[in-house]
């Protein structure tokens, strides 16, 4: 097969050409990997942020919801038992000194059982630190406080107790989450009797909290403004799932898993 | 007048390196003594063929050696930072070439251009770029190519040695039997040095103004 002189030309500015335009094709592929790599990397960045600026949210919000709980505390508990004491050692007539012994005794019982409180307050305050020790031992003190006031009855599987390690800032948001959620049964549920179940099955941690109070329709919508929202919002932000199962009048049971720590 | 143009990229790109390429490392002082080898070379090329009428191939060929040296060398040390045992490999390939070259000096003559090693050359340089390109897309570094020196200097290398395959190719046919094509051959490769230096040149800009951003960042 024979060639014309053109033809040949033609053959090599075609080839040439071809050569010329794979790096052209090659260096926009690379190019627009290497800007994506970049968007991507941006993208982590802020989701970093943002995870740092809730993180340091729930932990304002921890710090208030320990001033809230001691506020309470003080005005309910301590402040009552102070008072008390104010009186009975008010009402004492120095010349009775059989009931004067009594009254005083009555009064250091009664300033020992405000020490007893303040100490348990003062833990309180130091969330942070609990913290520190294990969400276990955190989630425990909130536990204990609730059931504290007599108001409700509790059963608690807390396996969380037995670990040796912790994860700082998925603990804050979980003791956060279920902070919250004990809020809104305290708030909504009109409930008696609480269940918790924390267990750790291969690294995955399961929360599951039950109470038997009025319940809710979980389809029905507005049901995020009973705080089932930011709930929502914590669980997504320790990468976990959430499912919550509601029957109207027989109460609610909150289901939480996720990796741990 | 096609050398003339040759000459005056090179020159260009030359004094662009002087200009825009700053820093006191072994590429910034390989890359303006061997542009300033280019413009000697490619000059006393031309001035040899214009004075004594005869081939100036030989020049070309002594030329080629530090062609090779210096391309690797670049490659070697835009690879390094992502791999760091890249060494033998930059040694590997420039010894390669000089094999070839040898070989091709002692079968054909030294007064004959080297194609063999040059395309040899070529597939292992365009081979090196594609591995550098490879490491660059892996590494988790984020690079910006407005401003990245390595990025532009390989891509005129890749576009150069892959876009001369066709000339190498059909450079020893044309010079035996189809003189007709030498004319579209010669403005060929005057389009690549127009790309090569062209890119060079706007790399050297690059490394200027990431240079200009590193000092306005501290």
């Amino acid at each position: 097969m024979q060639f014309s002189p053109s033809e040949i030309v033609n053959i090599i500015i075609l080839a040439t050409c071809v050569f010329l335009i794979a790096p052209v094709f090659l260096l926009i592929y690379i190019k627009e990997y290497l800007r994506k790599k970049r968007a991507h990397e941006e993208e982590k960045v802020i989701l970093n942020q943002k995870f740092e600026a809730e993180v340091l949210k729930t932990q304002i919000e921890v710090q208030e919801q320990t001033m809230q709980t001691i506020a309470a505390d003080l005005h309910d508990n301590i402040g009552q038992l102070l008072s008390l004491t104010a009186l009975n050692l008010n009402s004492i007539n120095i010349e009775h000194t059989e009931k004067a012994k009594q009254k005083i005794d009555n009064s250091i019982e009664l300033v020992n059982n405000s020490i007893r409180e303040l100490r348990a307050l003062a833990k309180l305050m130091q969330a942070e630190n609990i913290l520190m020790m294990g969400l276990g031992t955190a989630l425990q003190q909130e536990f204990d406080h609730v059931e504290k006031t007599g108001r409700y009855q509790l059963t608690i599987n807390n396996q969380l107790l037995e670990l040796n390690f912790v994860s700082p800032q998925k603990d804050l948001i979980l003791l956060r989450l279920v902070q919250e959620i004990f809020n809104n049964i305290i708030k909504h549920s009109n409930a008696n009797h609480i269940t918790v179940d924390i267990q750790l099955r291969e690294k995955y941690l399961d929360i599951t909290i039950t109470d038997d109070g009025i319940g809710f329709d979980v389809n029905k919508a507005g049901y995020n403004g009973l705080g089932l929202s930011s709930v929502r919002k914590r669980v997504e932000m320790v990468q976990g799932s959430l499912n919550i199962n509601s029957v109207i009048n027989k109460g609610t049971s909150i289901h939480i898993k996720l990796l741990y720590p | 007048m096609i050398s003339s143009a040759n000459i005056l990229f090179e020159f260009i790109c030359f004094v662009m390196a002087l200009c825009f390429l700053k820093g006191n490392d072994k590429f910034t002082l390989f890359t303006k003594l061997y542009l300033g080898l280019v413009c000697i070379t490619e000059t006393s090329g031309f001035l040899w063929m214009m004075c004594t009428n005869k081939s100036n191939i030989w020049i070309f060929n002594i030329y080629i050696l530090f062609e090779a040296l210096y391309i690797s060398f670049g490659l070697y040390h835009f690879i390094k930072p992502f791999k760091k045992n890249v060494k033998p490999l930059y040694i590997a390939t420039y010894l390669i070439f000089i094999a070839v070259y040898l070989y091709g000096s002692f079968t054909r003559g030294f007064f004959k251009f080297q194609t063999t090693a040059i395309m040899v050359a070529s597939v292992l340089i365009v081979f090196l770029c594609l591995y550098y390109y490879h490491n660059l897309m892996k590494s988790d570094k984020i690079i910006s190519i407005r401003n990245n020196l390595g990025f532009w200097w390989v891509a005129a290398v890749l576009f150069f040695y892959f876009g001369s395959t066709v000339y190498n190719l059909f450079m020893n046919v044309i010079f035996s039997n189809k003189p007709f094509a030498y004319e579209i051959l010669v403005y060929i490769m005057l389009t690549l040095n127009a790309i090569l230096y062209g890119i060079w040149s706007y790399s050297f800009i690059c490394s200027s103004r990431h240079q200009k951003l590193l000092t306005s960042s501290y």
